[in-house]
Order: structure tokens, then sequence, then C-alpha cells
């Protein structure tokens, strides 16, 4: 019982700490944070590849929602295994209120950075909603503003996730702690500083490992596999076992979920039955993590934006330039060597002397000569510059080499 | 203070505030509240009869699915974009199938398997070679759209539909 009660204790401190921390470190971000499906993306690789504050402020937002996640999952865990949730069930209907806020929380952050994941992680998840009967359309179009995803959502998104959920948290949080801070009683205090070192790691953790950002949110993609977050792979591998009827997963077990959540209070649970009832959960929990994991084994991973964009750089050289500029950019492809086109050597010093890199774009783009065909329906602007740094990379000679 | 006969106590007057500030955040709430509702029943997506170049009509492979990308210029809500869109595509004698390579389901891009059919890699709903589900989540076959030939090209109407629901919704296009 003492250990359960240290860990309620040190959860829920961690908890508020974590999402104090989330309200700051939000506000920080939301001065370099353009909420528009054009610049959204942008903003937050200009800071990425700024480095510094605007950097390290994504990287802990991101961490500590994760961080959030799982201490709040201790919290309501210990507060039930305790007992504590049937001796005051207005607290626990509070708690697990508030838990559900911050899980609207990572689902309307999750679009913000409109990169492949943001995009079709939350077509996915729109997508799932509707497929619940009835309820489930008319729920997806009042979050996304429309039938389909359009210039208006991210907007949406932004304001649940900056001002309304958070607002609502606060006022739930402010309720929660009323009796804690009221009373006076501080049984808290000796966990302040376990609160106090789990903050640290997360500065360090953010520090050391920086928030993922991959390519920016391409609707034309067909190659990008959408997958959950880590804490809802095990809905994701209950969604697979239930196919025939979709709606299962997504209006049956939350409904359900929620209702167990809210009635435990009333259930006639000793300690051994709810212990049984937590160990099932977290066993299904675990297993079924452990089965989505374990079935996205051969998935390719999920590259950061600087490393995908070489990738699929490469990709692009392969399909349109190997042809005619072949496979060292020597321009000898199996094209122009049976045409005799014109094409230049990328491996001669001479060519990055005479042509820069506007010059490239524009022949990318719009052709250049008899021979070099305009590719600039087929390629972003991205794409064509990544190309560029992509042929200066690999062919290039090094200087006084 | 006296209000006919009933006398104003400290705890009725606080509660009297109480019903007038609740009064007047539902007030304040109101208007921001039937905006997110209003708005979110504006249509989206380009107007009807927007049609995309697919190229020579005759070029196409005889009873094989292609991928075949366009773009289409749309205005969507307050911003002008060009929306760039794959759908599958297969001769057949004089006529043509062409789906949208949107999943029904929850809106994954297909992709063509080996066997003439479509798997969507999100949650492994499968199609046969004529967009019927196989197995899996999708609960409906692959959307078909509207195309016809004009001076030797082949043209389709760039439309979406609401995935996740059985009965066929127009909800782009």
């Amino acid at each position: 019982m003492k250990i359960l009660a240290a860990v309620e204790g040190a959860a829920g401190v961690l908890s508020v700490l974590f999402f104090a921390l989330l309200v700051a470190s939000g506000w920080g971000l939301m001065a370099g944070y353009v909420p528009s499906a054009a610049e959204a993306f942008d903003s937050l690789l200009y800071w990425r590849q700024a480095g510094g504050w605007g950097a390290f402020l994504r990287s802990l937002h991101v961490h500590l929602a994760s961080g959030l996640v799982l201490a709040g999952f201790l919290h309501l865990l210990a507060r039930f295994l305790r007992g504590a949730h049937a001796a005051r069930p207005r607290g626990w209907w509070l708690a697990a209120s508030l838990y559900l806020l911050i899980l609207g929380l990572c689902f309307t952050g999750f679009l913000l950075p409109m990169d492949q994941k943001a995009y079709w992680g939350t077509i996915v998840r729109l997508g799932i909603i509707e497929t619940a009967p009835l309820v489930g359309p008319p729920a997806a179009d009042l979050l996304r503003g429309g039938p389909a995803l359009n210039a208006a959502t991210l907007p949406r998104f932004y304001a649940l996730h900056a001002a309304v959920l958070p607002a609502a948290a606060g006022l739930l949080l402010a309720w929660l702690l009323r009796p804690v801070l009221r009373t006076g009683r501080q049984r808290w205090l000796p966990w302040l500083g376990f609160a106090l070192a789990g903050t640290v790691a997360a500065y360090l953790l953010a520090a050391a490992v920086p928030a993922p950002l991959e390519l920016p949110a391409d609707p034309a993609d067909s190659d990008y596999v959408a997958r959950p977050e880590w804490y809802f792979l095990w809905l994701f591998q209950f969604g697979k076992y239930v196919t025939a009827v979709p709606w299962v997963e997504s209006l049956i077990l939350p409904v359900a979920g929620l209702g167990l959540l809210f009635a435990l209070p009333y259930l006639p649970l000793r300690r051994r039955g709810r212990a049984l009832l937590a160990t099932t959960w977290c066993a299904a929990w675990l297993l079924l993590t452990a089965l989505a994991l374990y079935e996205d084994r051969d998935l390719p991973p999920k590259l950061d934006y600087e490393r995908a964009i070489v990738a699929r750089a490469a990709d692009h050289y392969q399909e349109h330039c190997y042809d005619c500029h072949g496979l060292n950019g020597h321009g000898d492809g199996p094209q122009s060597r049976a045409f005799d086109l014109e094409v230049p050597d990328f491996a001669a010093a001479a060519f990055w002397r005479e042509h820069d890199r506007d010059e490239m774009r524009a022949a990318i783009r719009d052709g250049k000569g008899e021979d070099m065909p305009a590719f600039g329906d087929k390629l972003e602007p991205v794409a064509i510059d990544a190309l560029i740094t992509f042929l200066e990379t690999s062919f290039r000679p090094q200087e006084g080499g | 203070m006296h209000l006919g006969d009933r006398t104003m106590t400290r705890r009725r007057f606080l509660e009297l505030w109480q019903t007038l500030l609740a009064a007047l955040a539902g007030a304040a709430a109101l208007p921001p509240a039937l905006f997110w509702w209003r708005s979110a029943r504006l249509p989206a997506g380009p107007e009807e009869g927007t049609w995309a170049d697919l190229g020579r009509a005759r070029r196409l492979k005889e009873g094989q699915w292609v991928a075949r990308s366009f773009a289409v210029e749309r205005r969507d809500r307050w911003r002008q974009e060009t929306l760039r869109e794959v759908v599958y595509v297969r001769r057949r004698g004089e006529g043509f199938d062409v789906v949208s390579s949107l999943c029904p389901h929850a809106g994954c891009r297909v992709r063509p398997r080996d066997d003439g059919g479509f798997v969507c890699p999100c949650h492994r709903s499968a199609f046969d070679g004529d967009g019927r589900p196989l197995e899996g989540p999708s609960p409906r076959p692959l959307d078909p759209l509207p195309w016809k030939v004009e001076k030797g090209r082949l043209v389709v109407r760039h439309q979406r539909f609401r995935s996740g629901v059985a009965e066929r919704q127009v909800v782009e296009g």
C-alpha cells in the first residue's frame, strides 16, 4: 500500500509539473509557429535548422507530452489500486476527465507540425472517427471544419490545442487540487524532489534527443504508411481483429471504456478484484502494443526531414535523371549514349564553376536547350532544391583535390 | 436589505451573482460555438465539375491498372492552391475504369497488388481487380470516378468521398 501511495503522489506531482511545463513551452512555441497549412511546417523547420531555444522547446514539448501520458496513467492506476477512486469518487472523475483532456491535447497537437506523420495520421484518425455510425461523420466534420480536410482545419486544431483544451484542463486541475491546497495537507511535499528530478530528466532528454520532424505533408504521396503514437498502438492493433465491424473500434470500445472508467467507483471491487482488473488491462495493453510493433517490423523506418530529403532526391535522380545523366553523373546514361544527347558532366569541377544554383534550378524546372526536358510539373520546388543538393554532395569533386 | 418579503441574505446574494455570471459565460460562449458549428457545414474543395487530363487514351495499357497523377486548381476556403491527386486507370477496349486511390475506410492511399487487386497499407483492406472489398475494414468498394474521352485524351472528374461510411458520398468536386 505504501508503494502505491508513493506512486500516486509522485506520478501526480510529476503530472502537474509536466502540465505546467507544457503550457510554458507551448507559450514559447506559439511565438515561432504559424498555424497555416502553407507555413506551419516551414516555421517549425526554420527553428529546427536554426538550432537553439526554438528547437529545444519543441523537443521539450514533444517529450513532456509523452511523459504526461505515462505519468497521468500511472497516477490513475495507483489511485485505483489503492481504492482511492471509490473513497473519493469526485476526485476520480475529475482526474479521469483531466486525462481525457490530455489525450485530446495529444490528438490536436499531433496535426500541428503538418509533416507526413501529422497529415496522414490525422487523416486516418478522422477516418476512424467517421466509421462510428450516425455520430461519427458530424463529429469529424466539426473537428475538421468541413466534410474534408481544408484550410480551416489546422486553425481549428490549433485553437483547440493552444486555447480551448488547456483552459478546460487548467480549470479541472484547479478544481482537482482545491482540497489539497485548501486543507494544506502537504503529503505531496516529499515527492517534490522526485518531480524536480523528473523535470531535469525531461530537459536533458530534450537537449539530447530532438523531436522528430518528417517530410512536409504530401497529400499525393502513395507510399506513406501512417501509424499512431505509441500510446494508441494497442487500439490500432485491436482494430485489426474487428475489421468486419470497424465501429467496434471507433464507437463500442470507446463508449464501453469510458463507461467503465467513470463507473469504477460504483463497482464493488475488493483489493484482489482491483489488482486483477488492472493487471488484465496492463497485460492486454502490453500484448497489443508488442504485437503491433512486431507486425510492423518490416516497415521502412520513418526518416527525419534531413535524411528523408536526401533519400527522396536519390529516388528522383534514379527515376528522372539517370537515363541521360548516368550512374555517376558523367552524362553517360543509356539514353544519352543511344541518341548522342548533349549532357553535362556533373563530376567535372568546371560544371560547378560555370553554373550556380539558380541556373540549375531553372534548368530542372523549365528545361534547357534541345535535350533537357522540364520537370516543373513533376517535382516540387523543395524537391528540386534537394535534388541539386544531392547532385552536389554525390558528384561535385572536392576543390583543390 | 429587503426584496418584497424576502430578506436578501449573504448566501442568497452570492447565489444570484453565481447564476448571473454563469448566464453571462454562456452568452459569451454562444457566438464562437455557433461559428464552430456553422462554418463546419460549408462545402469543401473545388466547385463541381473540375476535370483533369490523364493523357492520350490510346496509350493506356489494356486490362492493367496504372497510377496516374494530375493537378487540380482549387479554392480551399481562402486559399488558392494546386492539389495533386493520384488515381488508378485501366483501359477496357473502348472504355475505361478509373478509381480513386484513397481507401474508403480511413483515407490512406491504396497500392496495386501483383494479382491485379489493391491493398491499403494502413489497415490491410484488400480489394479485387474490380475494386470490390475482399477483406479488411473497408465499408465499400474503391470509389469509381466519372471519365470521358475528349479529342483522344482521357479526362476524369476530380472527386473525393467521405471515408468510413458504406454509402458513397461526395465531399469534394
